[in-house]
């Protein structure tokens, strides 16, 4: 089937104006957030993965109308929600087309007497937590990318939010599912009750099992009550015994996030506007505020830019520098903790793991760098643009592994990316029985008159260095981002036989393999 | 405001952080419509990496000029701003919109009626071009111009009409890529305001465009520039209600709030006249579109209108059926989706009539 008879099909099964094979949609939908793709923009390469068509369906019906077409056609299908993704999930690498749900985007229903809500899998992340504030509830789900990504996408790749380590992962939030398979027959998993939780076969199976359309969610009174408070650890080690702590008591912190030296360093140098001088201004990434200041204030700030931007060429010094000196002159690691919820609960909660935090070393900075936390926790990913703007990059890697081998993972990863990147870290979704660490890398090429390619190849001499530090480590690959494409070359390592398996299912719903292929190393 | 080539370079490598604000995209659902993929297009039909056609520009006017994207930028970039911009990029090189041909005279004739039927239903007496403050009726409810007269002679503050040859301040053609005809409108208008020390503009659009864009193209304007609502909200003190009126929704135009920051004299001239101002749960600098701004009720009309119901959904959730704005588009808008839609000033005329 050539792509007009595919997209007059395509518009008998749902509407003429809701199937494109214009170049503007097909070039929309031809990347998404991942890094590797923005280098390619800026590279001027246009659109290499534009598929041949973009359908919009507004019900499970077309969906499976959709499906039944294209694995009749063996025409690949790439699901889509908001493009959000980090790992190029969603790059139509056989071209074929993409089924964009944010058309399913209403809330079905709110059960007040059961907790739950149920929407469709289209709907952004930020609009679902108004629908949801607005009578008097909160799912509790704060990725920072809540404004550009959607459900649909959240249970995709695992999402996890700011606030997991109360109201955890969307894995746990998600109480039931609708989906499609590469067959076309629709499954909704409400009815499925037993020994296997089937919800978790499609959560963080990208796309390639299944095309999510809806899903009921546990959702939470909106808190009475919100306690947020900053720390100071004396070193790193104690902070992330801290955190263990707190857990492993079974206190539930609605906030607990850990920043390395160097994170905490240049919160102390960042001169961001909105941190008021404060020396312990939470921004999330301080690495990438300085990085955005020194670029985008070039010219009053030449010297300063010029000096970063030598830095980010020869990264390993840096960050030799930091690991040789900062645990020494930082003054500790910044952590914010937070509580909330009915007061009675949320006040004792608080006392209990403050109690905790000071038994560890830590030293109580009061409520002002969680207040500036919450008002500005979402800021970081602003910093992205002037850094690729002026010629570098940034990425994040979010992993997870046993409190044993914590801090192990910490300096392995920091040490295989030490020569590529600047590195740091912060630490901010923590379980009783592990933690996940999250990345932030920012590098240039290694010349300024470096050939063509030269970013790139740097960009990935970065990733795999990382990614095979940690699958040596014996972390897990992702945490929350999920797998896509950046991460696929890993899987076989991580997961072992469990790949047979895995294909086994893929096999069972969707033996035409036209869902998301070459994606999570199928 | 950063300049278009930092703003088109910053919002290309952004991870469309702003893109739950855009009443367009979230129509469409259409990822080429979200604010990032519009302004990653200007970038490369600015380069010249993509050649400029009617299909390559026609997202540039996917867009209502709302800045609901702007307050959700740290980087305060203004793609609505910008994208007017590539209009004009898109004219220049004869990839317009096609619904937009024949702009210019099409306004001049809208603008040059709506100043006839003003002068049809105000004496000429109270038509003037000088005194301390004047009125500058909506080209789109010329006819709310009695009403406007009525009200404020009832709060003693007799001001005429602006006696002028059209009735519009050009914001269309700015929002449609001319602005060398906006240019030429806005000396023409400047030109004709010259006599007064304020005027009070009942379309917030024009307003701003009267306020900010003349001087930024390099028409001075002499008059300071008011929206009727600051007017209203200034001599409020003077008018005794008569009747409270049922609760309304108040929907926030964008140009009156966001561009023009006044979310406040609105209010407080309706709570004068309303049993209760009732608020959407997004108001004030996170409002929603009405879909009537940027001209997208004529590029892209099924999807203003999809806006529009987008944007009443609570209004029929709560059973009120009334909305209030101080928008002539946003009323005409929003009373095409099947709500009773109310002008501030008719509102507050009404409550505040003698009781015969």
């Amino acid at each position: 089937m050539n792509g007009a008879d595919l997209a007059l099909a395509l518009a008998q099964l749902t509407a003429p104006d809701r199937v494109s094979t214009t170049l503007p949609d097909r070039s929309a939908y031809a990347r998404d957030l991942w890094p590797r793709g923005l280098l390619g923009v800026r590279a001027g390469e246009g659109a290499p993965h534009a598929p041949d068509a973009v359908v919009w369906p507004e019900t499970v019906a077309e969906v499976q109308a959709i499906v039944r077409l294209a694995a009749a056609e063996r025409v690949a299908l790439v699901p889509f929600g908001a493009g959000s993704g980090v790992c190029g999930g969603t790059l139509p690498l056989r071209r074929g087309v993409v089924v964009d749900l944010k058309r399913m985007r209403r809330l079905v229903a709110l059960d007040r007497e059961q907790g739950t809500a149920t929407f469709e899998a289209g709907v952004l992340g930020e609009h679902l937590e108004h629908e949801l504030n607005r009578r008097g509830y909160t799912l509790g789900h704060f990725p920072s990318s809540i404004m550009c990504s959607t459900l649909g996408g959240w249970l995709a790749a695992r999402s996890a939010g700011q606030y997991s380590s109360r109201y955890g992962k969307i894995e746990d939030m998600v109480r039931s599912l609708e989906f499609v398979s590469g067959t076309g027959a629709r499954y909704d998993t409400s009815g499925w009750h037993g020994s296997i939780d089937w919800n978790q076969l499609l959560v963080g199976s990208e796309g390639t099992l299944g095309i999510i359309t809806r899903a009921e969610l546990a959702i939470q009174p909106a808190p009475e009550v919100r306690h947020l408070r900053g720390f100071v650890m004396p070193r790193l080690a104690t902070g992330c015994e801290a955190l263990r702590r707190v857990m492993q008591r079974g206190l539930r912190p609605s906030v607990l996030r850990l920043y390395d030296e160097f994170d905490t360093q240049l919160a102390r140098r960042s001169s961001v506007p909105d941190s008021e001088g404060d020396e312990t201004a939470p921004h999330e990434s301080r690495l990438a505020a300085a990085l955005d200041q020194a670029f985008a204030h070039r010219a009053i700030a030449k010297i300063k830019s010029l000096a970063l931007g030598m830095a980010l060429r020869r990264p390993a010094l840096i960050n030799l520098a930091v690991d040789s000196l900062l645990p020494r002159i930082a003054g500790g690691c910044l952590l914010i903790v937070g509580t909330e919820g009915d007061h009675r609960l949320a006040d004792a909660e608080a006392k209990a793991i403050f109690r905790e935090l000071e038994a560890a070393g830590g030293q109580d900075l009061g409520p002002g760098p969680g207040e500036r936390w919450l008002a500005h926790r979402y800021d970081v990913s602003f910093k992205q643009s002037p850094i690729f703007a002026a010629g570098g990059f940034a990425d994040t890697m979010e992993v997870a592994i046993r409190w044993d081998r914590l801090l192990d993972l910490y300096h392995a990863v920091r040490a295989a990316v030490a020569p590529y990147a600047f590195i740091m870290a912060h630490f901010s979704h923590a379980y009783r029985d592990g933690c996940s660490i999250y990345f932030t890398f920012a590098g240039a090429a290694p010349d300024p008159r470096s050939a063509p390619g030269a970013v790139e190849r740097r960009y990935d001499q970065t990733w795999r260095a990382a990614l095979s530090a940690v699958t040596r480590i014996g972390a897990t690959i992702s945490h929350h981002h999920g797998v896509g494409l950046a991460k696929a070359a890993f899987m076989p390592d991580e997961h072992g036989a469990a790949m047979a398996i895995f294909r086994a299912l893929k096999r069972t719903l969707d033996p035409s393999g036209i869902l998301n292929p070459g994606k999570m190393g199928l | 405001m950063l300049d278009l080539a930092t703003s088109t370079r910053y919002c290309t490598y952004c991870p469309k952080l702003c893109r739950h604000t855009c009443p367009v995209s979230h129509a469409e659902a259409r990822e080429t419509l979200t604010p990032q993929t519009k302004m990653a297009t200007l970038r490369v039909l600015n380069t010249g990496e993509l050649p400029l056609d009617t299909t390559s520009s026609a997202s540039l006017y996917g867009c209502t000029g709302c800045g609901a994207c702007t307050e959700a930028c740290r980087h305060e970039i203004t793609p609505g701003r910008h994208l007017f911009t590539g209009r004009a990029l898109a004219e220049s090189g004869e990839a317009g919109h096609p619904a937009l041909v024949g702009l210019t005279h099409r306004l001049r004739t809208v603008a040059e009626r709506a100043a006839q039927t003003v002068a049809a239903q105000i004496p000429e007496a109270r038509r003037a071009t000088r005194g301390p403050t004047a009125l500058f009726p909506a080209c789109q409810a010329p006819e709310l111009a009695p009403t406007a007269l009525t009200l404020f002679d009832r709060a003693q503050a007799h001001l005429p009409v602006a006696k002028v040859s059209r009735l519009c301040g050009g914001y269309p053609l700015l929002a449609g890529g001319l602005p060398d005809a906006f240019r030429l409108h806005a000396e023409t208008l400047s030109h004709e305001l010259a006599g007064f020390d304020r005027v009070a503009v009942a379309c917030p659009a024009c307003a701003w465009a009267m306020k900010v864009e003349y001087p930024a193209h390099g028409v001075p304007l002499r008059p300071t520039v008011i929206h009727t609502s600051q007017l209203l909200a200034e001599v409020a003190d003077r008018l005794t209600p008569t009747r409270k009126l049922p609760a309304a929704f108040y929907h926030d135009p964008c140009y009156l709030g966001r561009h023009l920051g006044l979310y406040e004299p609105p209010r407080q001239a309706l709570r004068l006249a309303l049993d209760e101002v009732r608020e959407f749960s997004r108001c004030r600098a996170t409002s929603e579109c009405s879909g009537g701004g940027g001209l997208l009720p004529i590029t892209m009309p099924k999807t203003a209108a999809a806006i529009a119901r987008a944007r009443l959904s609570e209004v029929h959730e709560a059973g009120l059926q009334r909305v209030v704005t101080g928008c002539a588009t946003c009323q005409r808008q929003l009373h095409r989706e099947g709500i009773v839609a109310y002008d501030l000033i008719e509102m507050v005329e009404q409550a505040t009539r003698p009781v015969v």
